[in-house]
């Protein structure tokens, strides 16, 4: 991650970060030193399966991991220089909504369900400007405006809206405080497939038009190819393999991320049998030793179940977490087919 | 097209407390209890308007005492030649405040700790439900009885009287829906955008518990109505000469053989508002409860 290029407009350091989540006597390891940074403006990946650490990461942003059992261990999160773990409860609310927004996964659930929708797009605007209630009100119509809803609906309540649109209100609960970071966790998992089409380009024309930068949490590489600048792959709490979109997609070197490209169907191949990851993810409370990969990869050696792995890079910006990359391990990848 | 933009305009127009309102009508009987509850009220509210509390209520007529109902006295007089019409109805006043009294000291201190408890969990929710626990375990009448013992009759220390015992009740309903809603993910949502945690408890959560509380208000109403009522008849609640339900039965009923249409009417008034509420009370959870939805 020491890389000195591009050293400008960094508007999320994450160094190291260790989340757990301890209850009587177990204690899982969710994440396990991530290191991320993010540019303004830029939008960040974070790929994994299911238990990855990809959403206890982006919670521990805005310090939202349920406490107990969620205790962050060590690390430290910067944002525009400052150091959010230090900072109150009181802090972090200000912070919340304002500079950091969050979307979540499901808009069905994520919508108050006996509140308006412009009551709940105008309560965000109210926390943090010192706005009247008809302005807020005012503001909550040109959001909804913003994201294609005929501002008179902000009257309506959620159960009058379709999926589609119900994400729209929540894209513009996120974007109404005009934030720096906007984290968005599988924003379009609920959606059908059109309509996701719909969502991500609006989230992606807001983006730039008020250069925010964005960390987009799916597993969906559909999505990553076409909304993303970085993509970084997570395995059991770290980050394995991190680079541009081309680093990730034309020079996949980990062989999780080959893992995860094989597991997708192929329209040009179409007789071709899928070939999913062998196995399942680590028990997080139980990980294994050396490489917590090494079990359910095919290229492990004796040695992958001792030493773990450094990041070694590849080139200025793609570094990976594998063995076969670092000088005299012994292990070697061998590309079977293109 | 234009069928089509008013069957639209007429979807939208259905907000939640219309679509509420649609099924609480069809309930016929609940619509009987929101009527006689609705009478009842205004009955008390104009109170002074429909009968002269000087003449009517004060007034004494020795020389008509116990009279049957009549055409000047349609419920007869009692024992000192009282209009039983007029103290009945405005006997009705000081029901229905100590029972909304009660209700709203109850609400307000039963739903603050129910929430509280409800939101915060562990240990704070621990004490607070085993206090509430201990309020439960004692029977509300005696309770009552001895608060009144206690503090003595007045009208206030009888709203709280009556109250304390519904507190558990209110905590425990507001303390589950508030379980049920703190873990959704539009509190957690709510939490993303920097909302404080007490105006995620009032602006998010609370808007979400009034269906079960709305019941448990005309339920409890009820109750607290017929516990004025019952303390007044023991001599605990309001004393003679205030006319209250109560206490009217409790001086009819010695006259009973005599003049039964002492006890009658305020015992139907007693009734009758029960049976209201508890009517008004069945209806609305029927018509609250999304299960039921057609």
């Amino acid at each position: 991650m020491e890389k000195q290029a591009s050293e400008k407009n960094i508007v999320l350091e994450i160094e190291d970060l260790v989340v757990n989540y301890e209850t009587d006597g177990v204690v899982v390891h969710a994440v396990n030193g991530v290191s991320l940074r993010l540019e303004k403006g830029k939008t960040l990946a974070l790929v994994g399966e299911t238990g990855a650490g990809k959403t206890t990461t982006a919670l521990s942003i805005l310090q939202l991991i349920q406490d107990p059992p969620g205790k962050i261990r060590g690390g430290s999160i910067t944002m525009d220089g400052d150091a959010l773990l230090t900072f109150s409860e009181r802090q972090m609310e200000s912070i919340r909504g304002d500079k950091v927004s969050m979307i979540f996964q499901d808009p069905m659930t994520s919508l108050n369900p006996v509140l308006t929708v412009g009551q709940q797009i105008a309560e965000v605007i109210q926390i943090h400007q010192k706005v009247s209630k008809a302005e807020a009100e005012q503001k909550a119509r040109e959001m909804l405006e913003l994201v294609g809803i005929d501002g008179g609906r902000a009257g309506e309540y959620p159960h009058q809206f379709s999926g589609g649109m119900k994400q729209r209100v929540v894209i513009a609960i996120a974007l109404a405080c005009n934030p720096t970071l906007l984290i968005a966790d599988e924003p379009t998992t609920a959606l059908d497939v059109t309509i996701q089409a719909q969502v991500l380009e609006l989230m992606k024309e807001l983006r730039e038009k008020y250069q925010t930068s964005m960390i987009m949490i799916t597993h969906d590489l559909g999505i990553v190819a076409e909304t993303c600048d970085e993509v970084s792959i997570m395995y059991a709490g770290r980050i394995v393999e991190h680079g541009t979109l081309r680093d990730i997609f034309k020079e996949t070197r980990h062989p999780y991320t080959v893992g995860l490209f094989n597991s997708l169907p192929n329209i040009k191949r179409r007789q071709e049998m899928l070939k999913p990851i062998k196995g399942l993810m680590p028990d997080p409370s139980n990980l294994p030793t050396g490489c917590s990969f090494h079990p359910r990869c095919d290229y492990a050696q004796a040695i992958c179940s001792t030493r773990k792995p450094a990041q070694t890079f590849l080139s200025d910006t793609h570094f990976v977490e594998c063995l076969a990359y670092e000088s005299n391990t012994g292990v070697t990848i061998t590309k079977k087919e293109g | 097209m234009s069928e089509q933009a008013s069957a639209l305009k007429k979807y939208k127009k259905r907000s939640q407390m219309a679509e509420v309102w649609l099924r609480f009508r069809k309930n016929k009987a609940a619509i009987f209890g929101l009527i006689i509850f609705t009478c009842i009220l205004l009955v008390s509210i104009f109170a002074d308007v429909l009968v002269d509390y000087e003449t009517k209520v004060k007034q004494q007529d020795f020389m008509n005492r116990m009279a049957s109902p009549s055409w000047e006295h349609p419920f007869g007089t009692d024992e000192f030649g009282r209009d039983i019409l007029g103290r009945v109805v405005h006997g009705s006043r000081l029901s229905l405040a100590v029972g909304l009294g009660s209700v709203a000291f109850s609400l307000l201190l039963g739903g603050t700790l129910g929430a509280v408890a409800g939101y915060y969990g562990g240990r704070l929710d621990n004490l607070i439900m085993r206090i509430v626990d201990i309020f439960m375990a004692i029977p509300s009448t005696i309770m009552a009885i001895t608060i009144m013992a206690a503090l003595g009759a007045s009208t206030f220390n009888l709203m709280l009287a009556i109250g304390i015992s519904f507190i558990p009740t209110y905590a425990r309903i507001m303390r589950s829906s508030v379980i049920g809603l703190r873990n959704t993910e539009f509190v957690e949502a709510a939490k993303a955008i920097g909302a404080k945690n007490s105006t995620i408890i009032l602006t998010e959560i609370l808007p979400n518990c009034m269906a079960p509380i709305l019941v448990q208000i005309t339920m409890s109403f009820a109750f607290g109505v017929l516990n004025v009522s019952t303390l007044s008849f023991i001599g605990l609640g309001i004393s003679p000469p205030t006319p209250e339900w109560g206490n009217m039965l409790s001086t009819a009923r010695e006259y009973l053989r005599d003049a039964p249409h002492m006890c009658f009417f305020p015992g139907m008034a007693i009734a009758l508002t029960i049976l209201s509420l508890n009517l008004l009370g069945d209806g609305l959870r029927d018509a609250l409860d999304p299960k039921l939805k057609q």
